[in-house]
């Protein structure tokens, strides 16, 4: 077995190198597709990566009705400053409220301003500390919410949701395009092995009346696809990295660019391996292919 | 070691290549075989490796029906038996040792065993030196010389030739010929066409004439019938 895959492998490389021209385009097409993929996929695993770490450090707003007396905030404050799971508590107060506002959507200053009754109220941001979430955050708001004086609790739960669908979409399109160009891959594939069969096919007569077996001759047409798959998608991810690389260094240069302490990650070795392995059975595919529709005959003994 | 019984071979209707072929020879003989071009000699031998299957008639070789052999024992069939073609069919990509290993390869023959049978082999033609040419850098009368070293190169029991002198100069020929009879000595059997009757008289072997796609003459029919 060892030996007839050490013979097929040669005989493969050796044809491989000998129409370069010609399976460079199916690498190319393997390269793209899987440099495609690559990209959708890495795209929504930084989304997720960057939802998971917002939401590793939880930020929610506690809301005092206007009529909220000294004794009952004391006691709110009294509950974040003792409690274990809050990193920091800011009060911000109505007045605080309205210039945030302000600040915030400058274009309604004035109406904000011309307004009676300043409508914001007091509240208290509180960070929780990295890590806390879960039952310890919900026990937490929980016993906010009963406390006099408080109107609501409020974190928004449904950006994280709707952003994580995001990055769930876009992982799905990747596949959905990669899909499309791995599929035009194995066309290209199946296509360029029809024509390096073309210019090799006397050599295959030849091998056949000297009594090479079929599987002499398959094997090496079959590890040739594999082979242009794996050098394909391996230039595809080495570009995918270089592109990663480029984009971390613009954005390390401006750091302005950087929303909320965004730190980029690469593809992990599984993701790389998982790429590597489309890339060789969309090879073997493409191989398959055009041997079942039309090499086999000629390759197979009548 | 090859029967022939009542072998037709035919590529339209009612136009045959070969008819009512009828001859057998043993274990160990020389056989020529000769005839016009178009005679049906080529297609003669295609037939004994089941590069054809005949229209009519049942063909043994070595005690295999190669008419009915299924497709997966054709290999071993072509592997049991040496083959020197008449256009060389040497694979242009590949060295003359390459060539000459192909099979032994295919078979997992080490490397050091394929290296000493290839030097055996070619040392036989004269060709030991050019084991790393490639066949379009040798003249055709040392590319003939490679398909013979090839075809002998796994000790076959059957040796087949389809003018295998037709490019050599005579010297050649001659020595290619000493070749072939060295190695029917050892024991293989050997059958060549050709339509070089001062060879075949020089040498006074069997020989199988067609003409026509018909078999005119058996010079050794006298002993073939009693094997019949």
């Amino acid at each position: 077995m060892w030996r007839y895959l050490s013979f097929a492998f040669w005989e493969a490389a050796s044809s491989l190198w000998r129409s370069r021209v010609l399976n460079l385009l199916s690498i190319g097409a393997i390269m793209f597709a899987m440099f495609i993929l690559g990209s959708f996929v890495f795209v929504g695993l930084n989304l997720k990566k960057l939802t998971i770490d917002w939401q590793e450090q939880i930020q929610f707003n506690v809301f005092l009705s206007d009529e909220i007396a000294a004794e009952e905030r004391d006691a709110v404050a009294a509950l974040l400053d003792g409690s274990l799971f809050v990193a920091e508590a800011v009060f911000i107060s109505k007045a605080e409220a309205l210039e945030r506002f302000g600040q915030d959507f400058a274009g309604y200053r004035e109406a904000a301003r011309a307004m009676d009754d300043n409508p914001f109220p007091a509240s208290y941001q509180v960070t929780l500390l990295k890590g806390v979430g879960g039952e310890s955050f919900d026990k937490l708001r929980l016993e906010l919410r009963a406390m006099a004086g408080v109107d609501d609790v409020y974190y928004d739960e449904e950006i994280f949701q709707r952003l994580e669908y995001f990055a769930e979409l876009i992982q799905l399109a990747g596949w959905f395009f990669g899909g499309i160009m791995i599929f035009s891959s194995i066309f290209t594939i199946s296509n360029v092995l029809k024509l390096t069969f073309f210019t090799r096919r006397e050599e295959v007569d030849i091998m056949k009346l000297v009594g090479a077996s079929r599987a002499y001759i398959r094997g090496p047409f079959i590890i040739e696809g594999v082979l242009i798959g794996i050098c394909g998608a391996t230039l595809g991810v080495f570009i995918l990295f270089l592109s990663y690389a480029a984009l971390r260094l613009y954005l390390t240069r401006n750091e302005a660019m950087l929303m909320g302490g965004l730190d980029l990650a690469f593809l992990s070795g599984r993701w790389i391996l998982l790429l590597l392995a489309a890339g060789a059975v969309s090879g073997l595919i493409g191989s398959l292919v055009s041997l079942r529709q039309f090499l086999e005959e000629h390759i197979s003994y009548q | 070691m090859i029967r022939f019984y009542h072998v037709y071979q035919s590529y339209q209707k009612d136009i045959h290549t070969l008819k009512d072929v009828t001859f057998s020879f043993d274990r160990g003989e020389f056989v020529f075989l000769t005839g016009a071009s178009g005679a049906g000699k080529t297609t003669l031998l295609k037939l004994l490796i089941r590069e054809e299957v005949p229209s009519r008639g049942q063909i043994l070789v070595n005690g295999q029906n190669v008419s009915s052999i299924p497709p997966s024992k054709i290999p071993r069939l072509r592997r049991s038996v040496g083959v020197v073609f008449q256009d060389f069919k040497l694979i242009k990509s590949k060295t003359v040792f390459e060539n000459v290993t192909f099979v032994l390869k295919t078979l997992g023959v080490d490397m050091k065993e394929r290296k000493r049978r290839a030097y055996n082999v070619l040392k036989q033609v004269g060709l030991q030196h050019k084991m790393n040419a490639y066949p379009l850098e040798l003249s055709g009368g040392e590319q003939q010389r490679v398909a013979v070293a090839r075809a002998i190169v796994n000790d076959p029991v059957l040796l087949l030739a389809d003018e295998p002198t037709g490019n050599l100069d005579p010297e050649m020929a001659h020595e290619i010929m000493e070749l072939f009879t060295k190695i029917n000595r050892k024991g293989a059997s050997v059958l060549v066409a050709t339509h070089d009757r001062e060879m075949i008289r020089r040498l006074g072997k069997r020989t199988l004439t067609l003409h026509g796609g018909q078999l005119v003459d058996d010079t050794g029919a006298h002993l073939a019938n009693e094997n019949l």
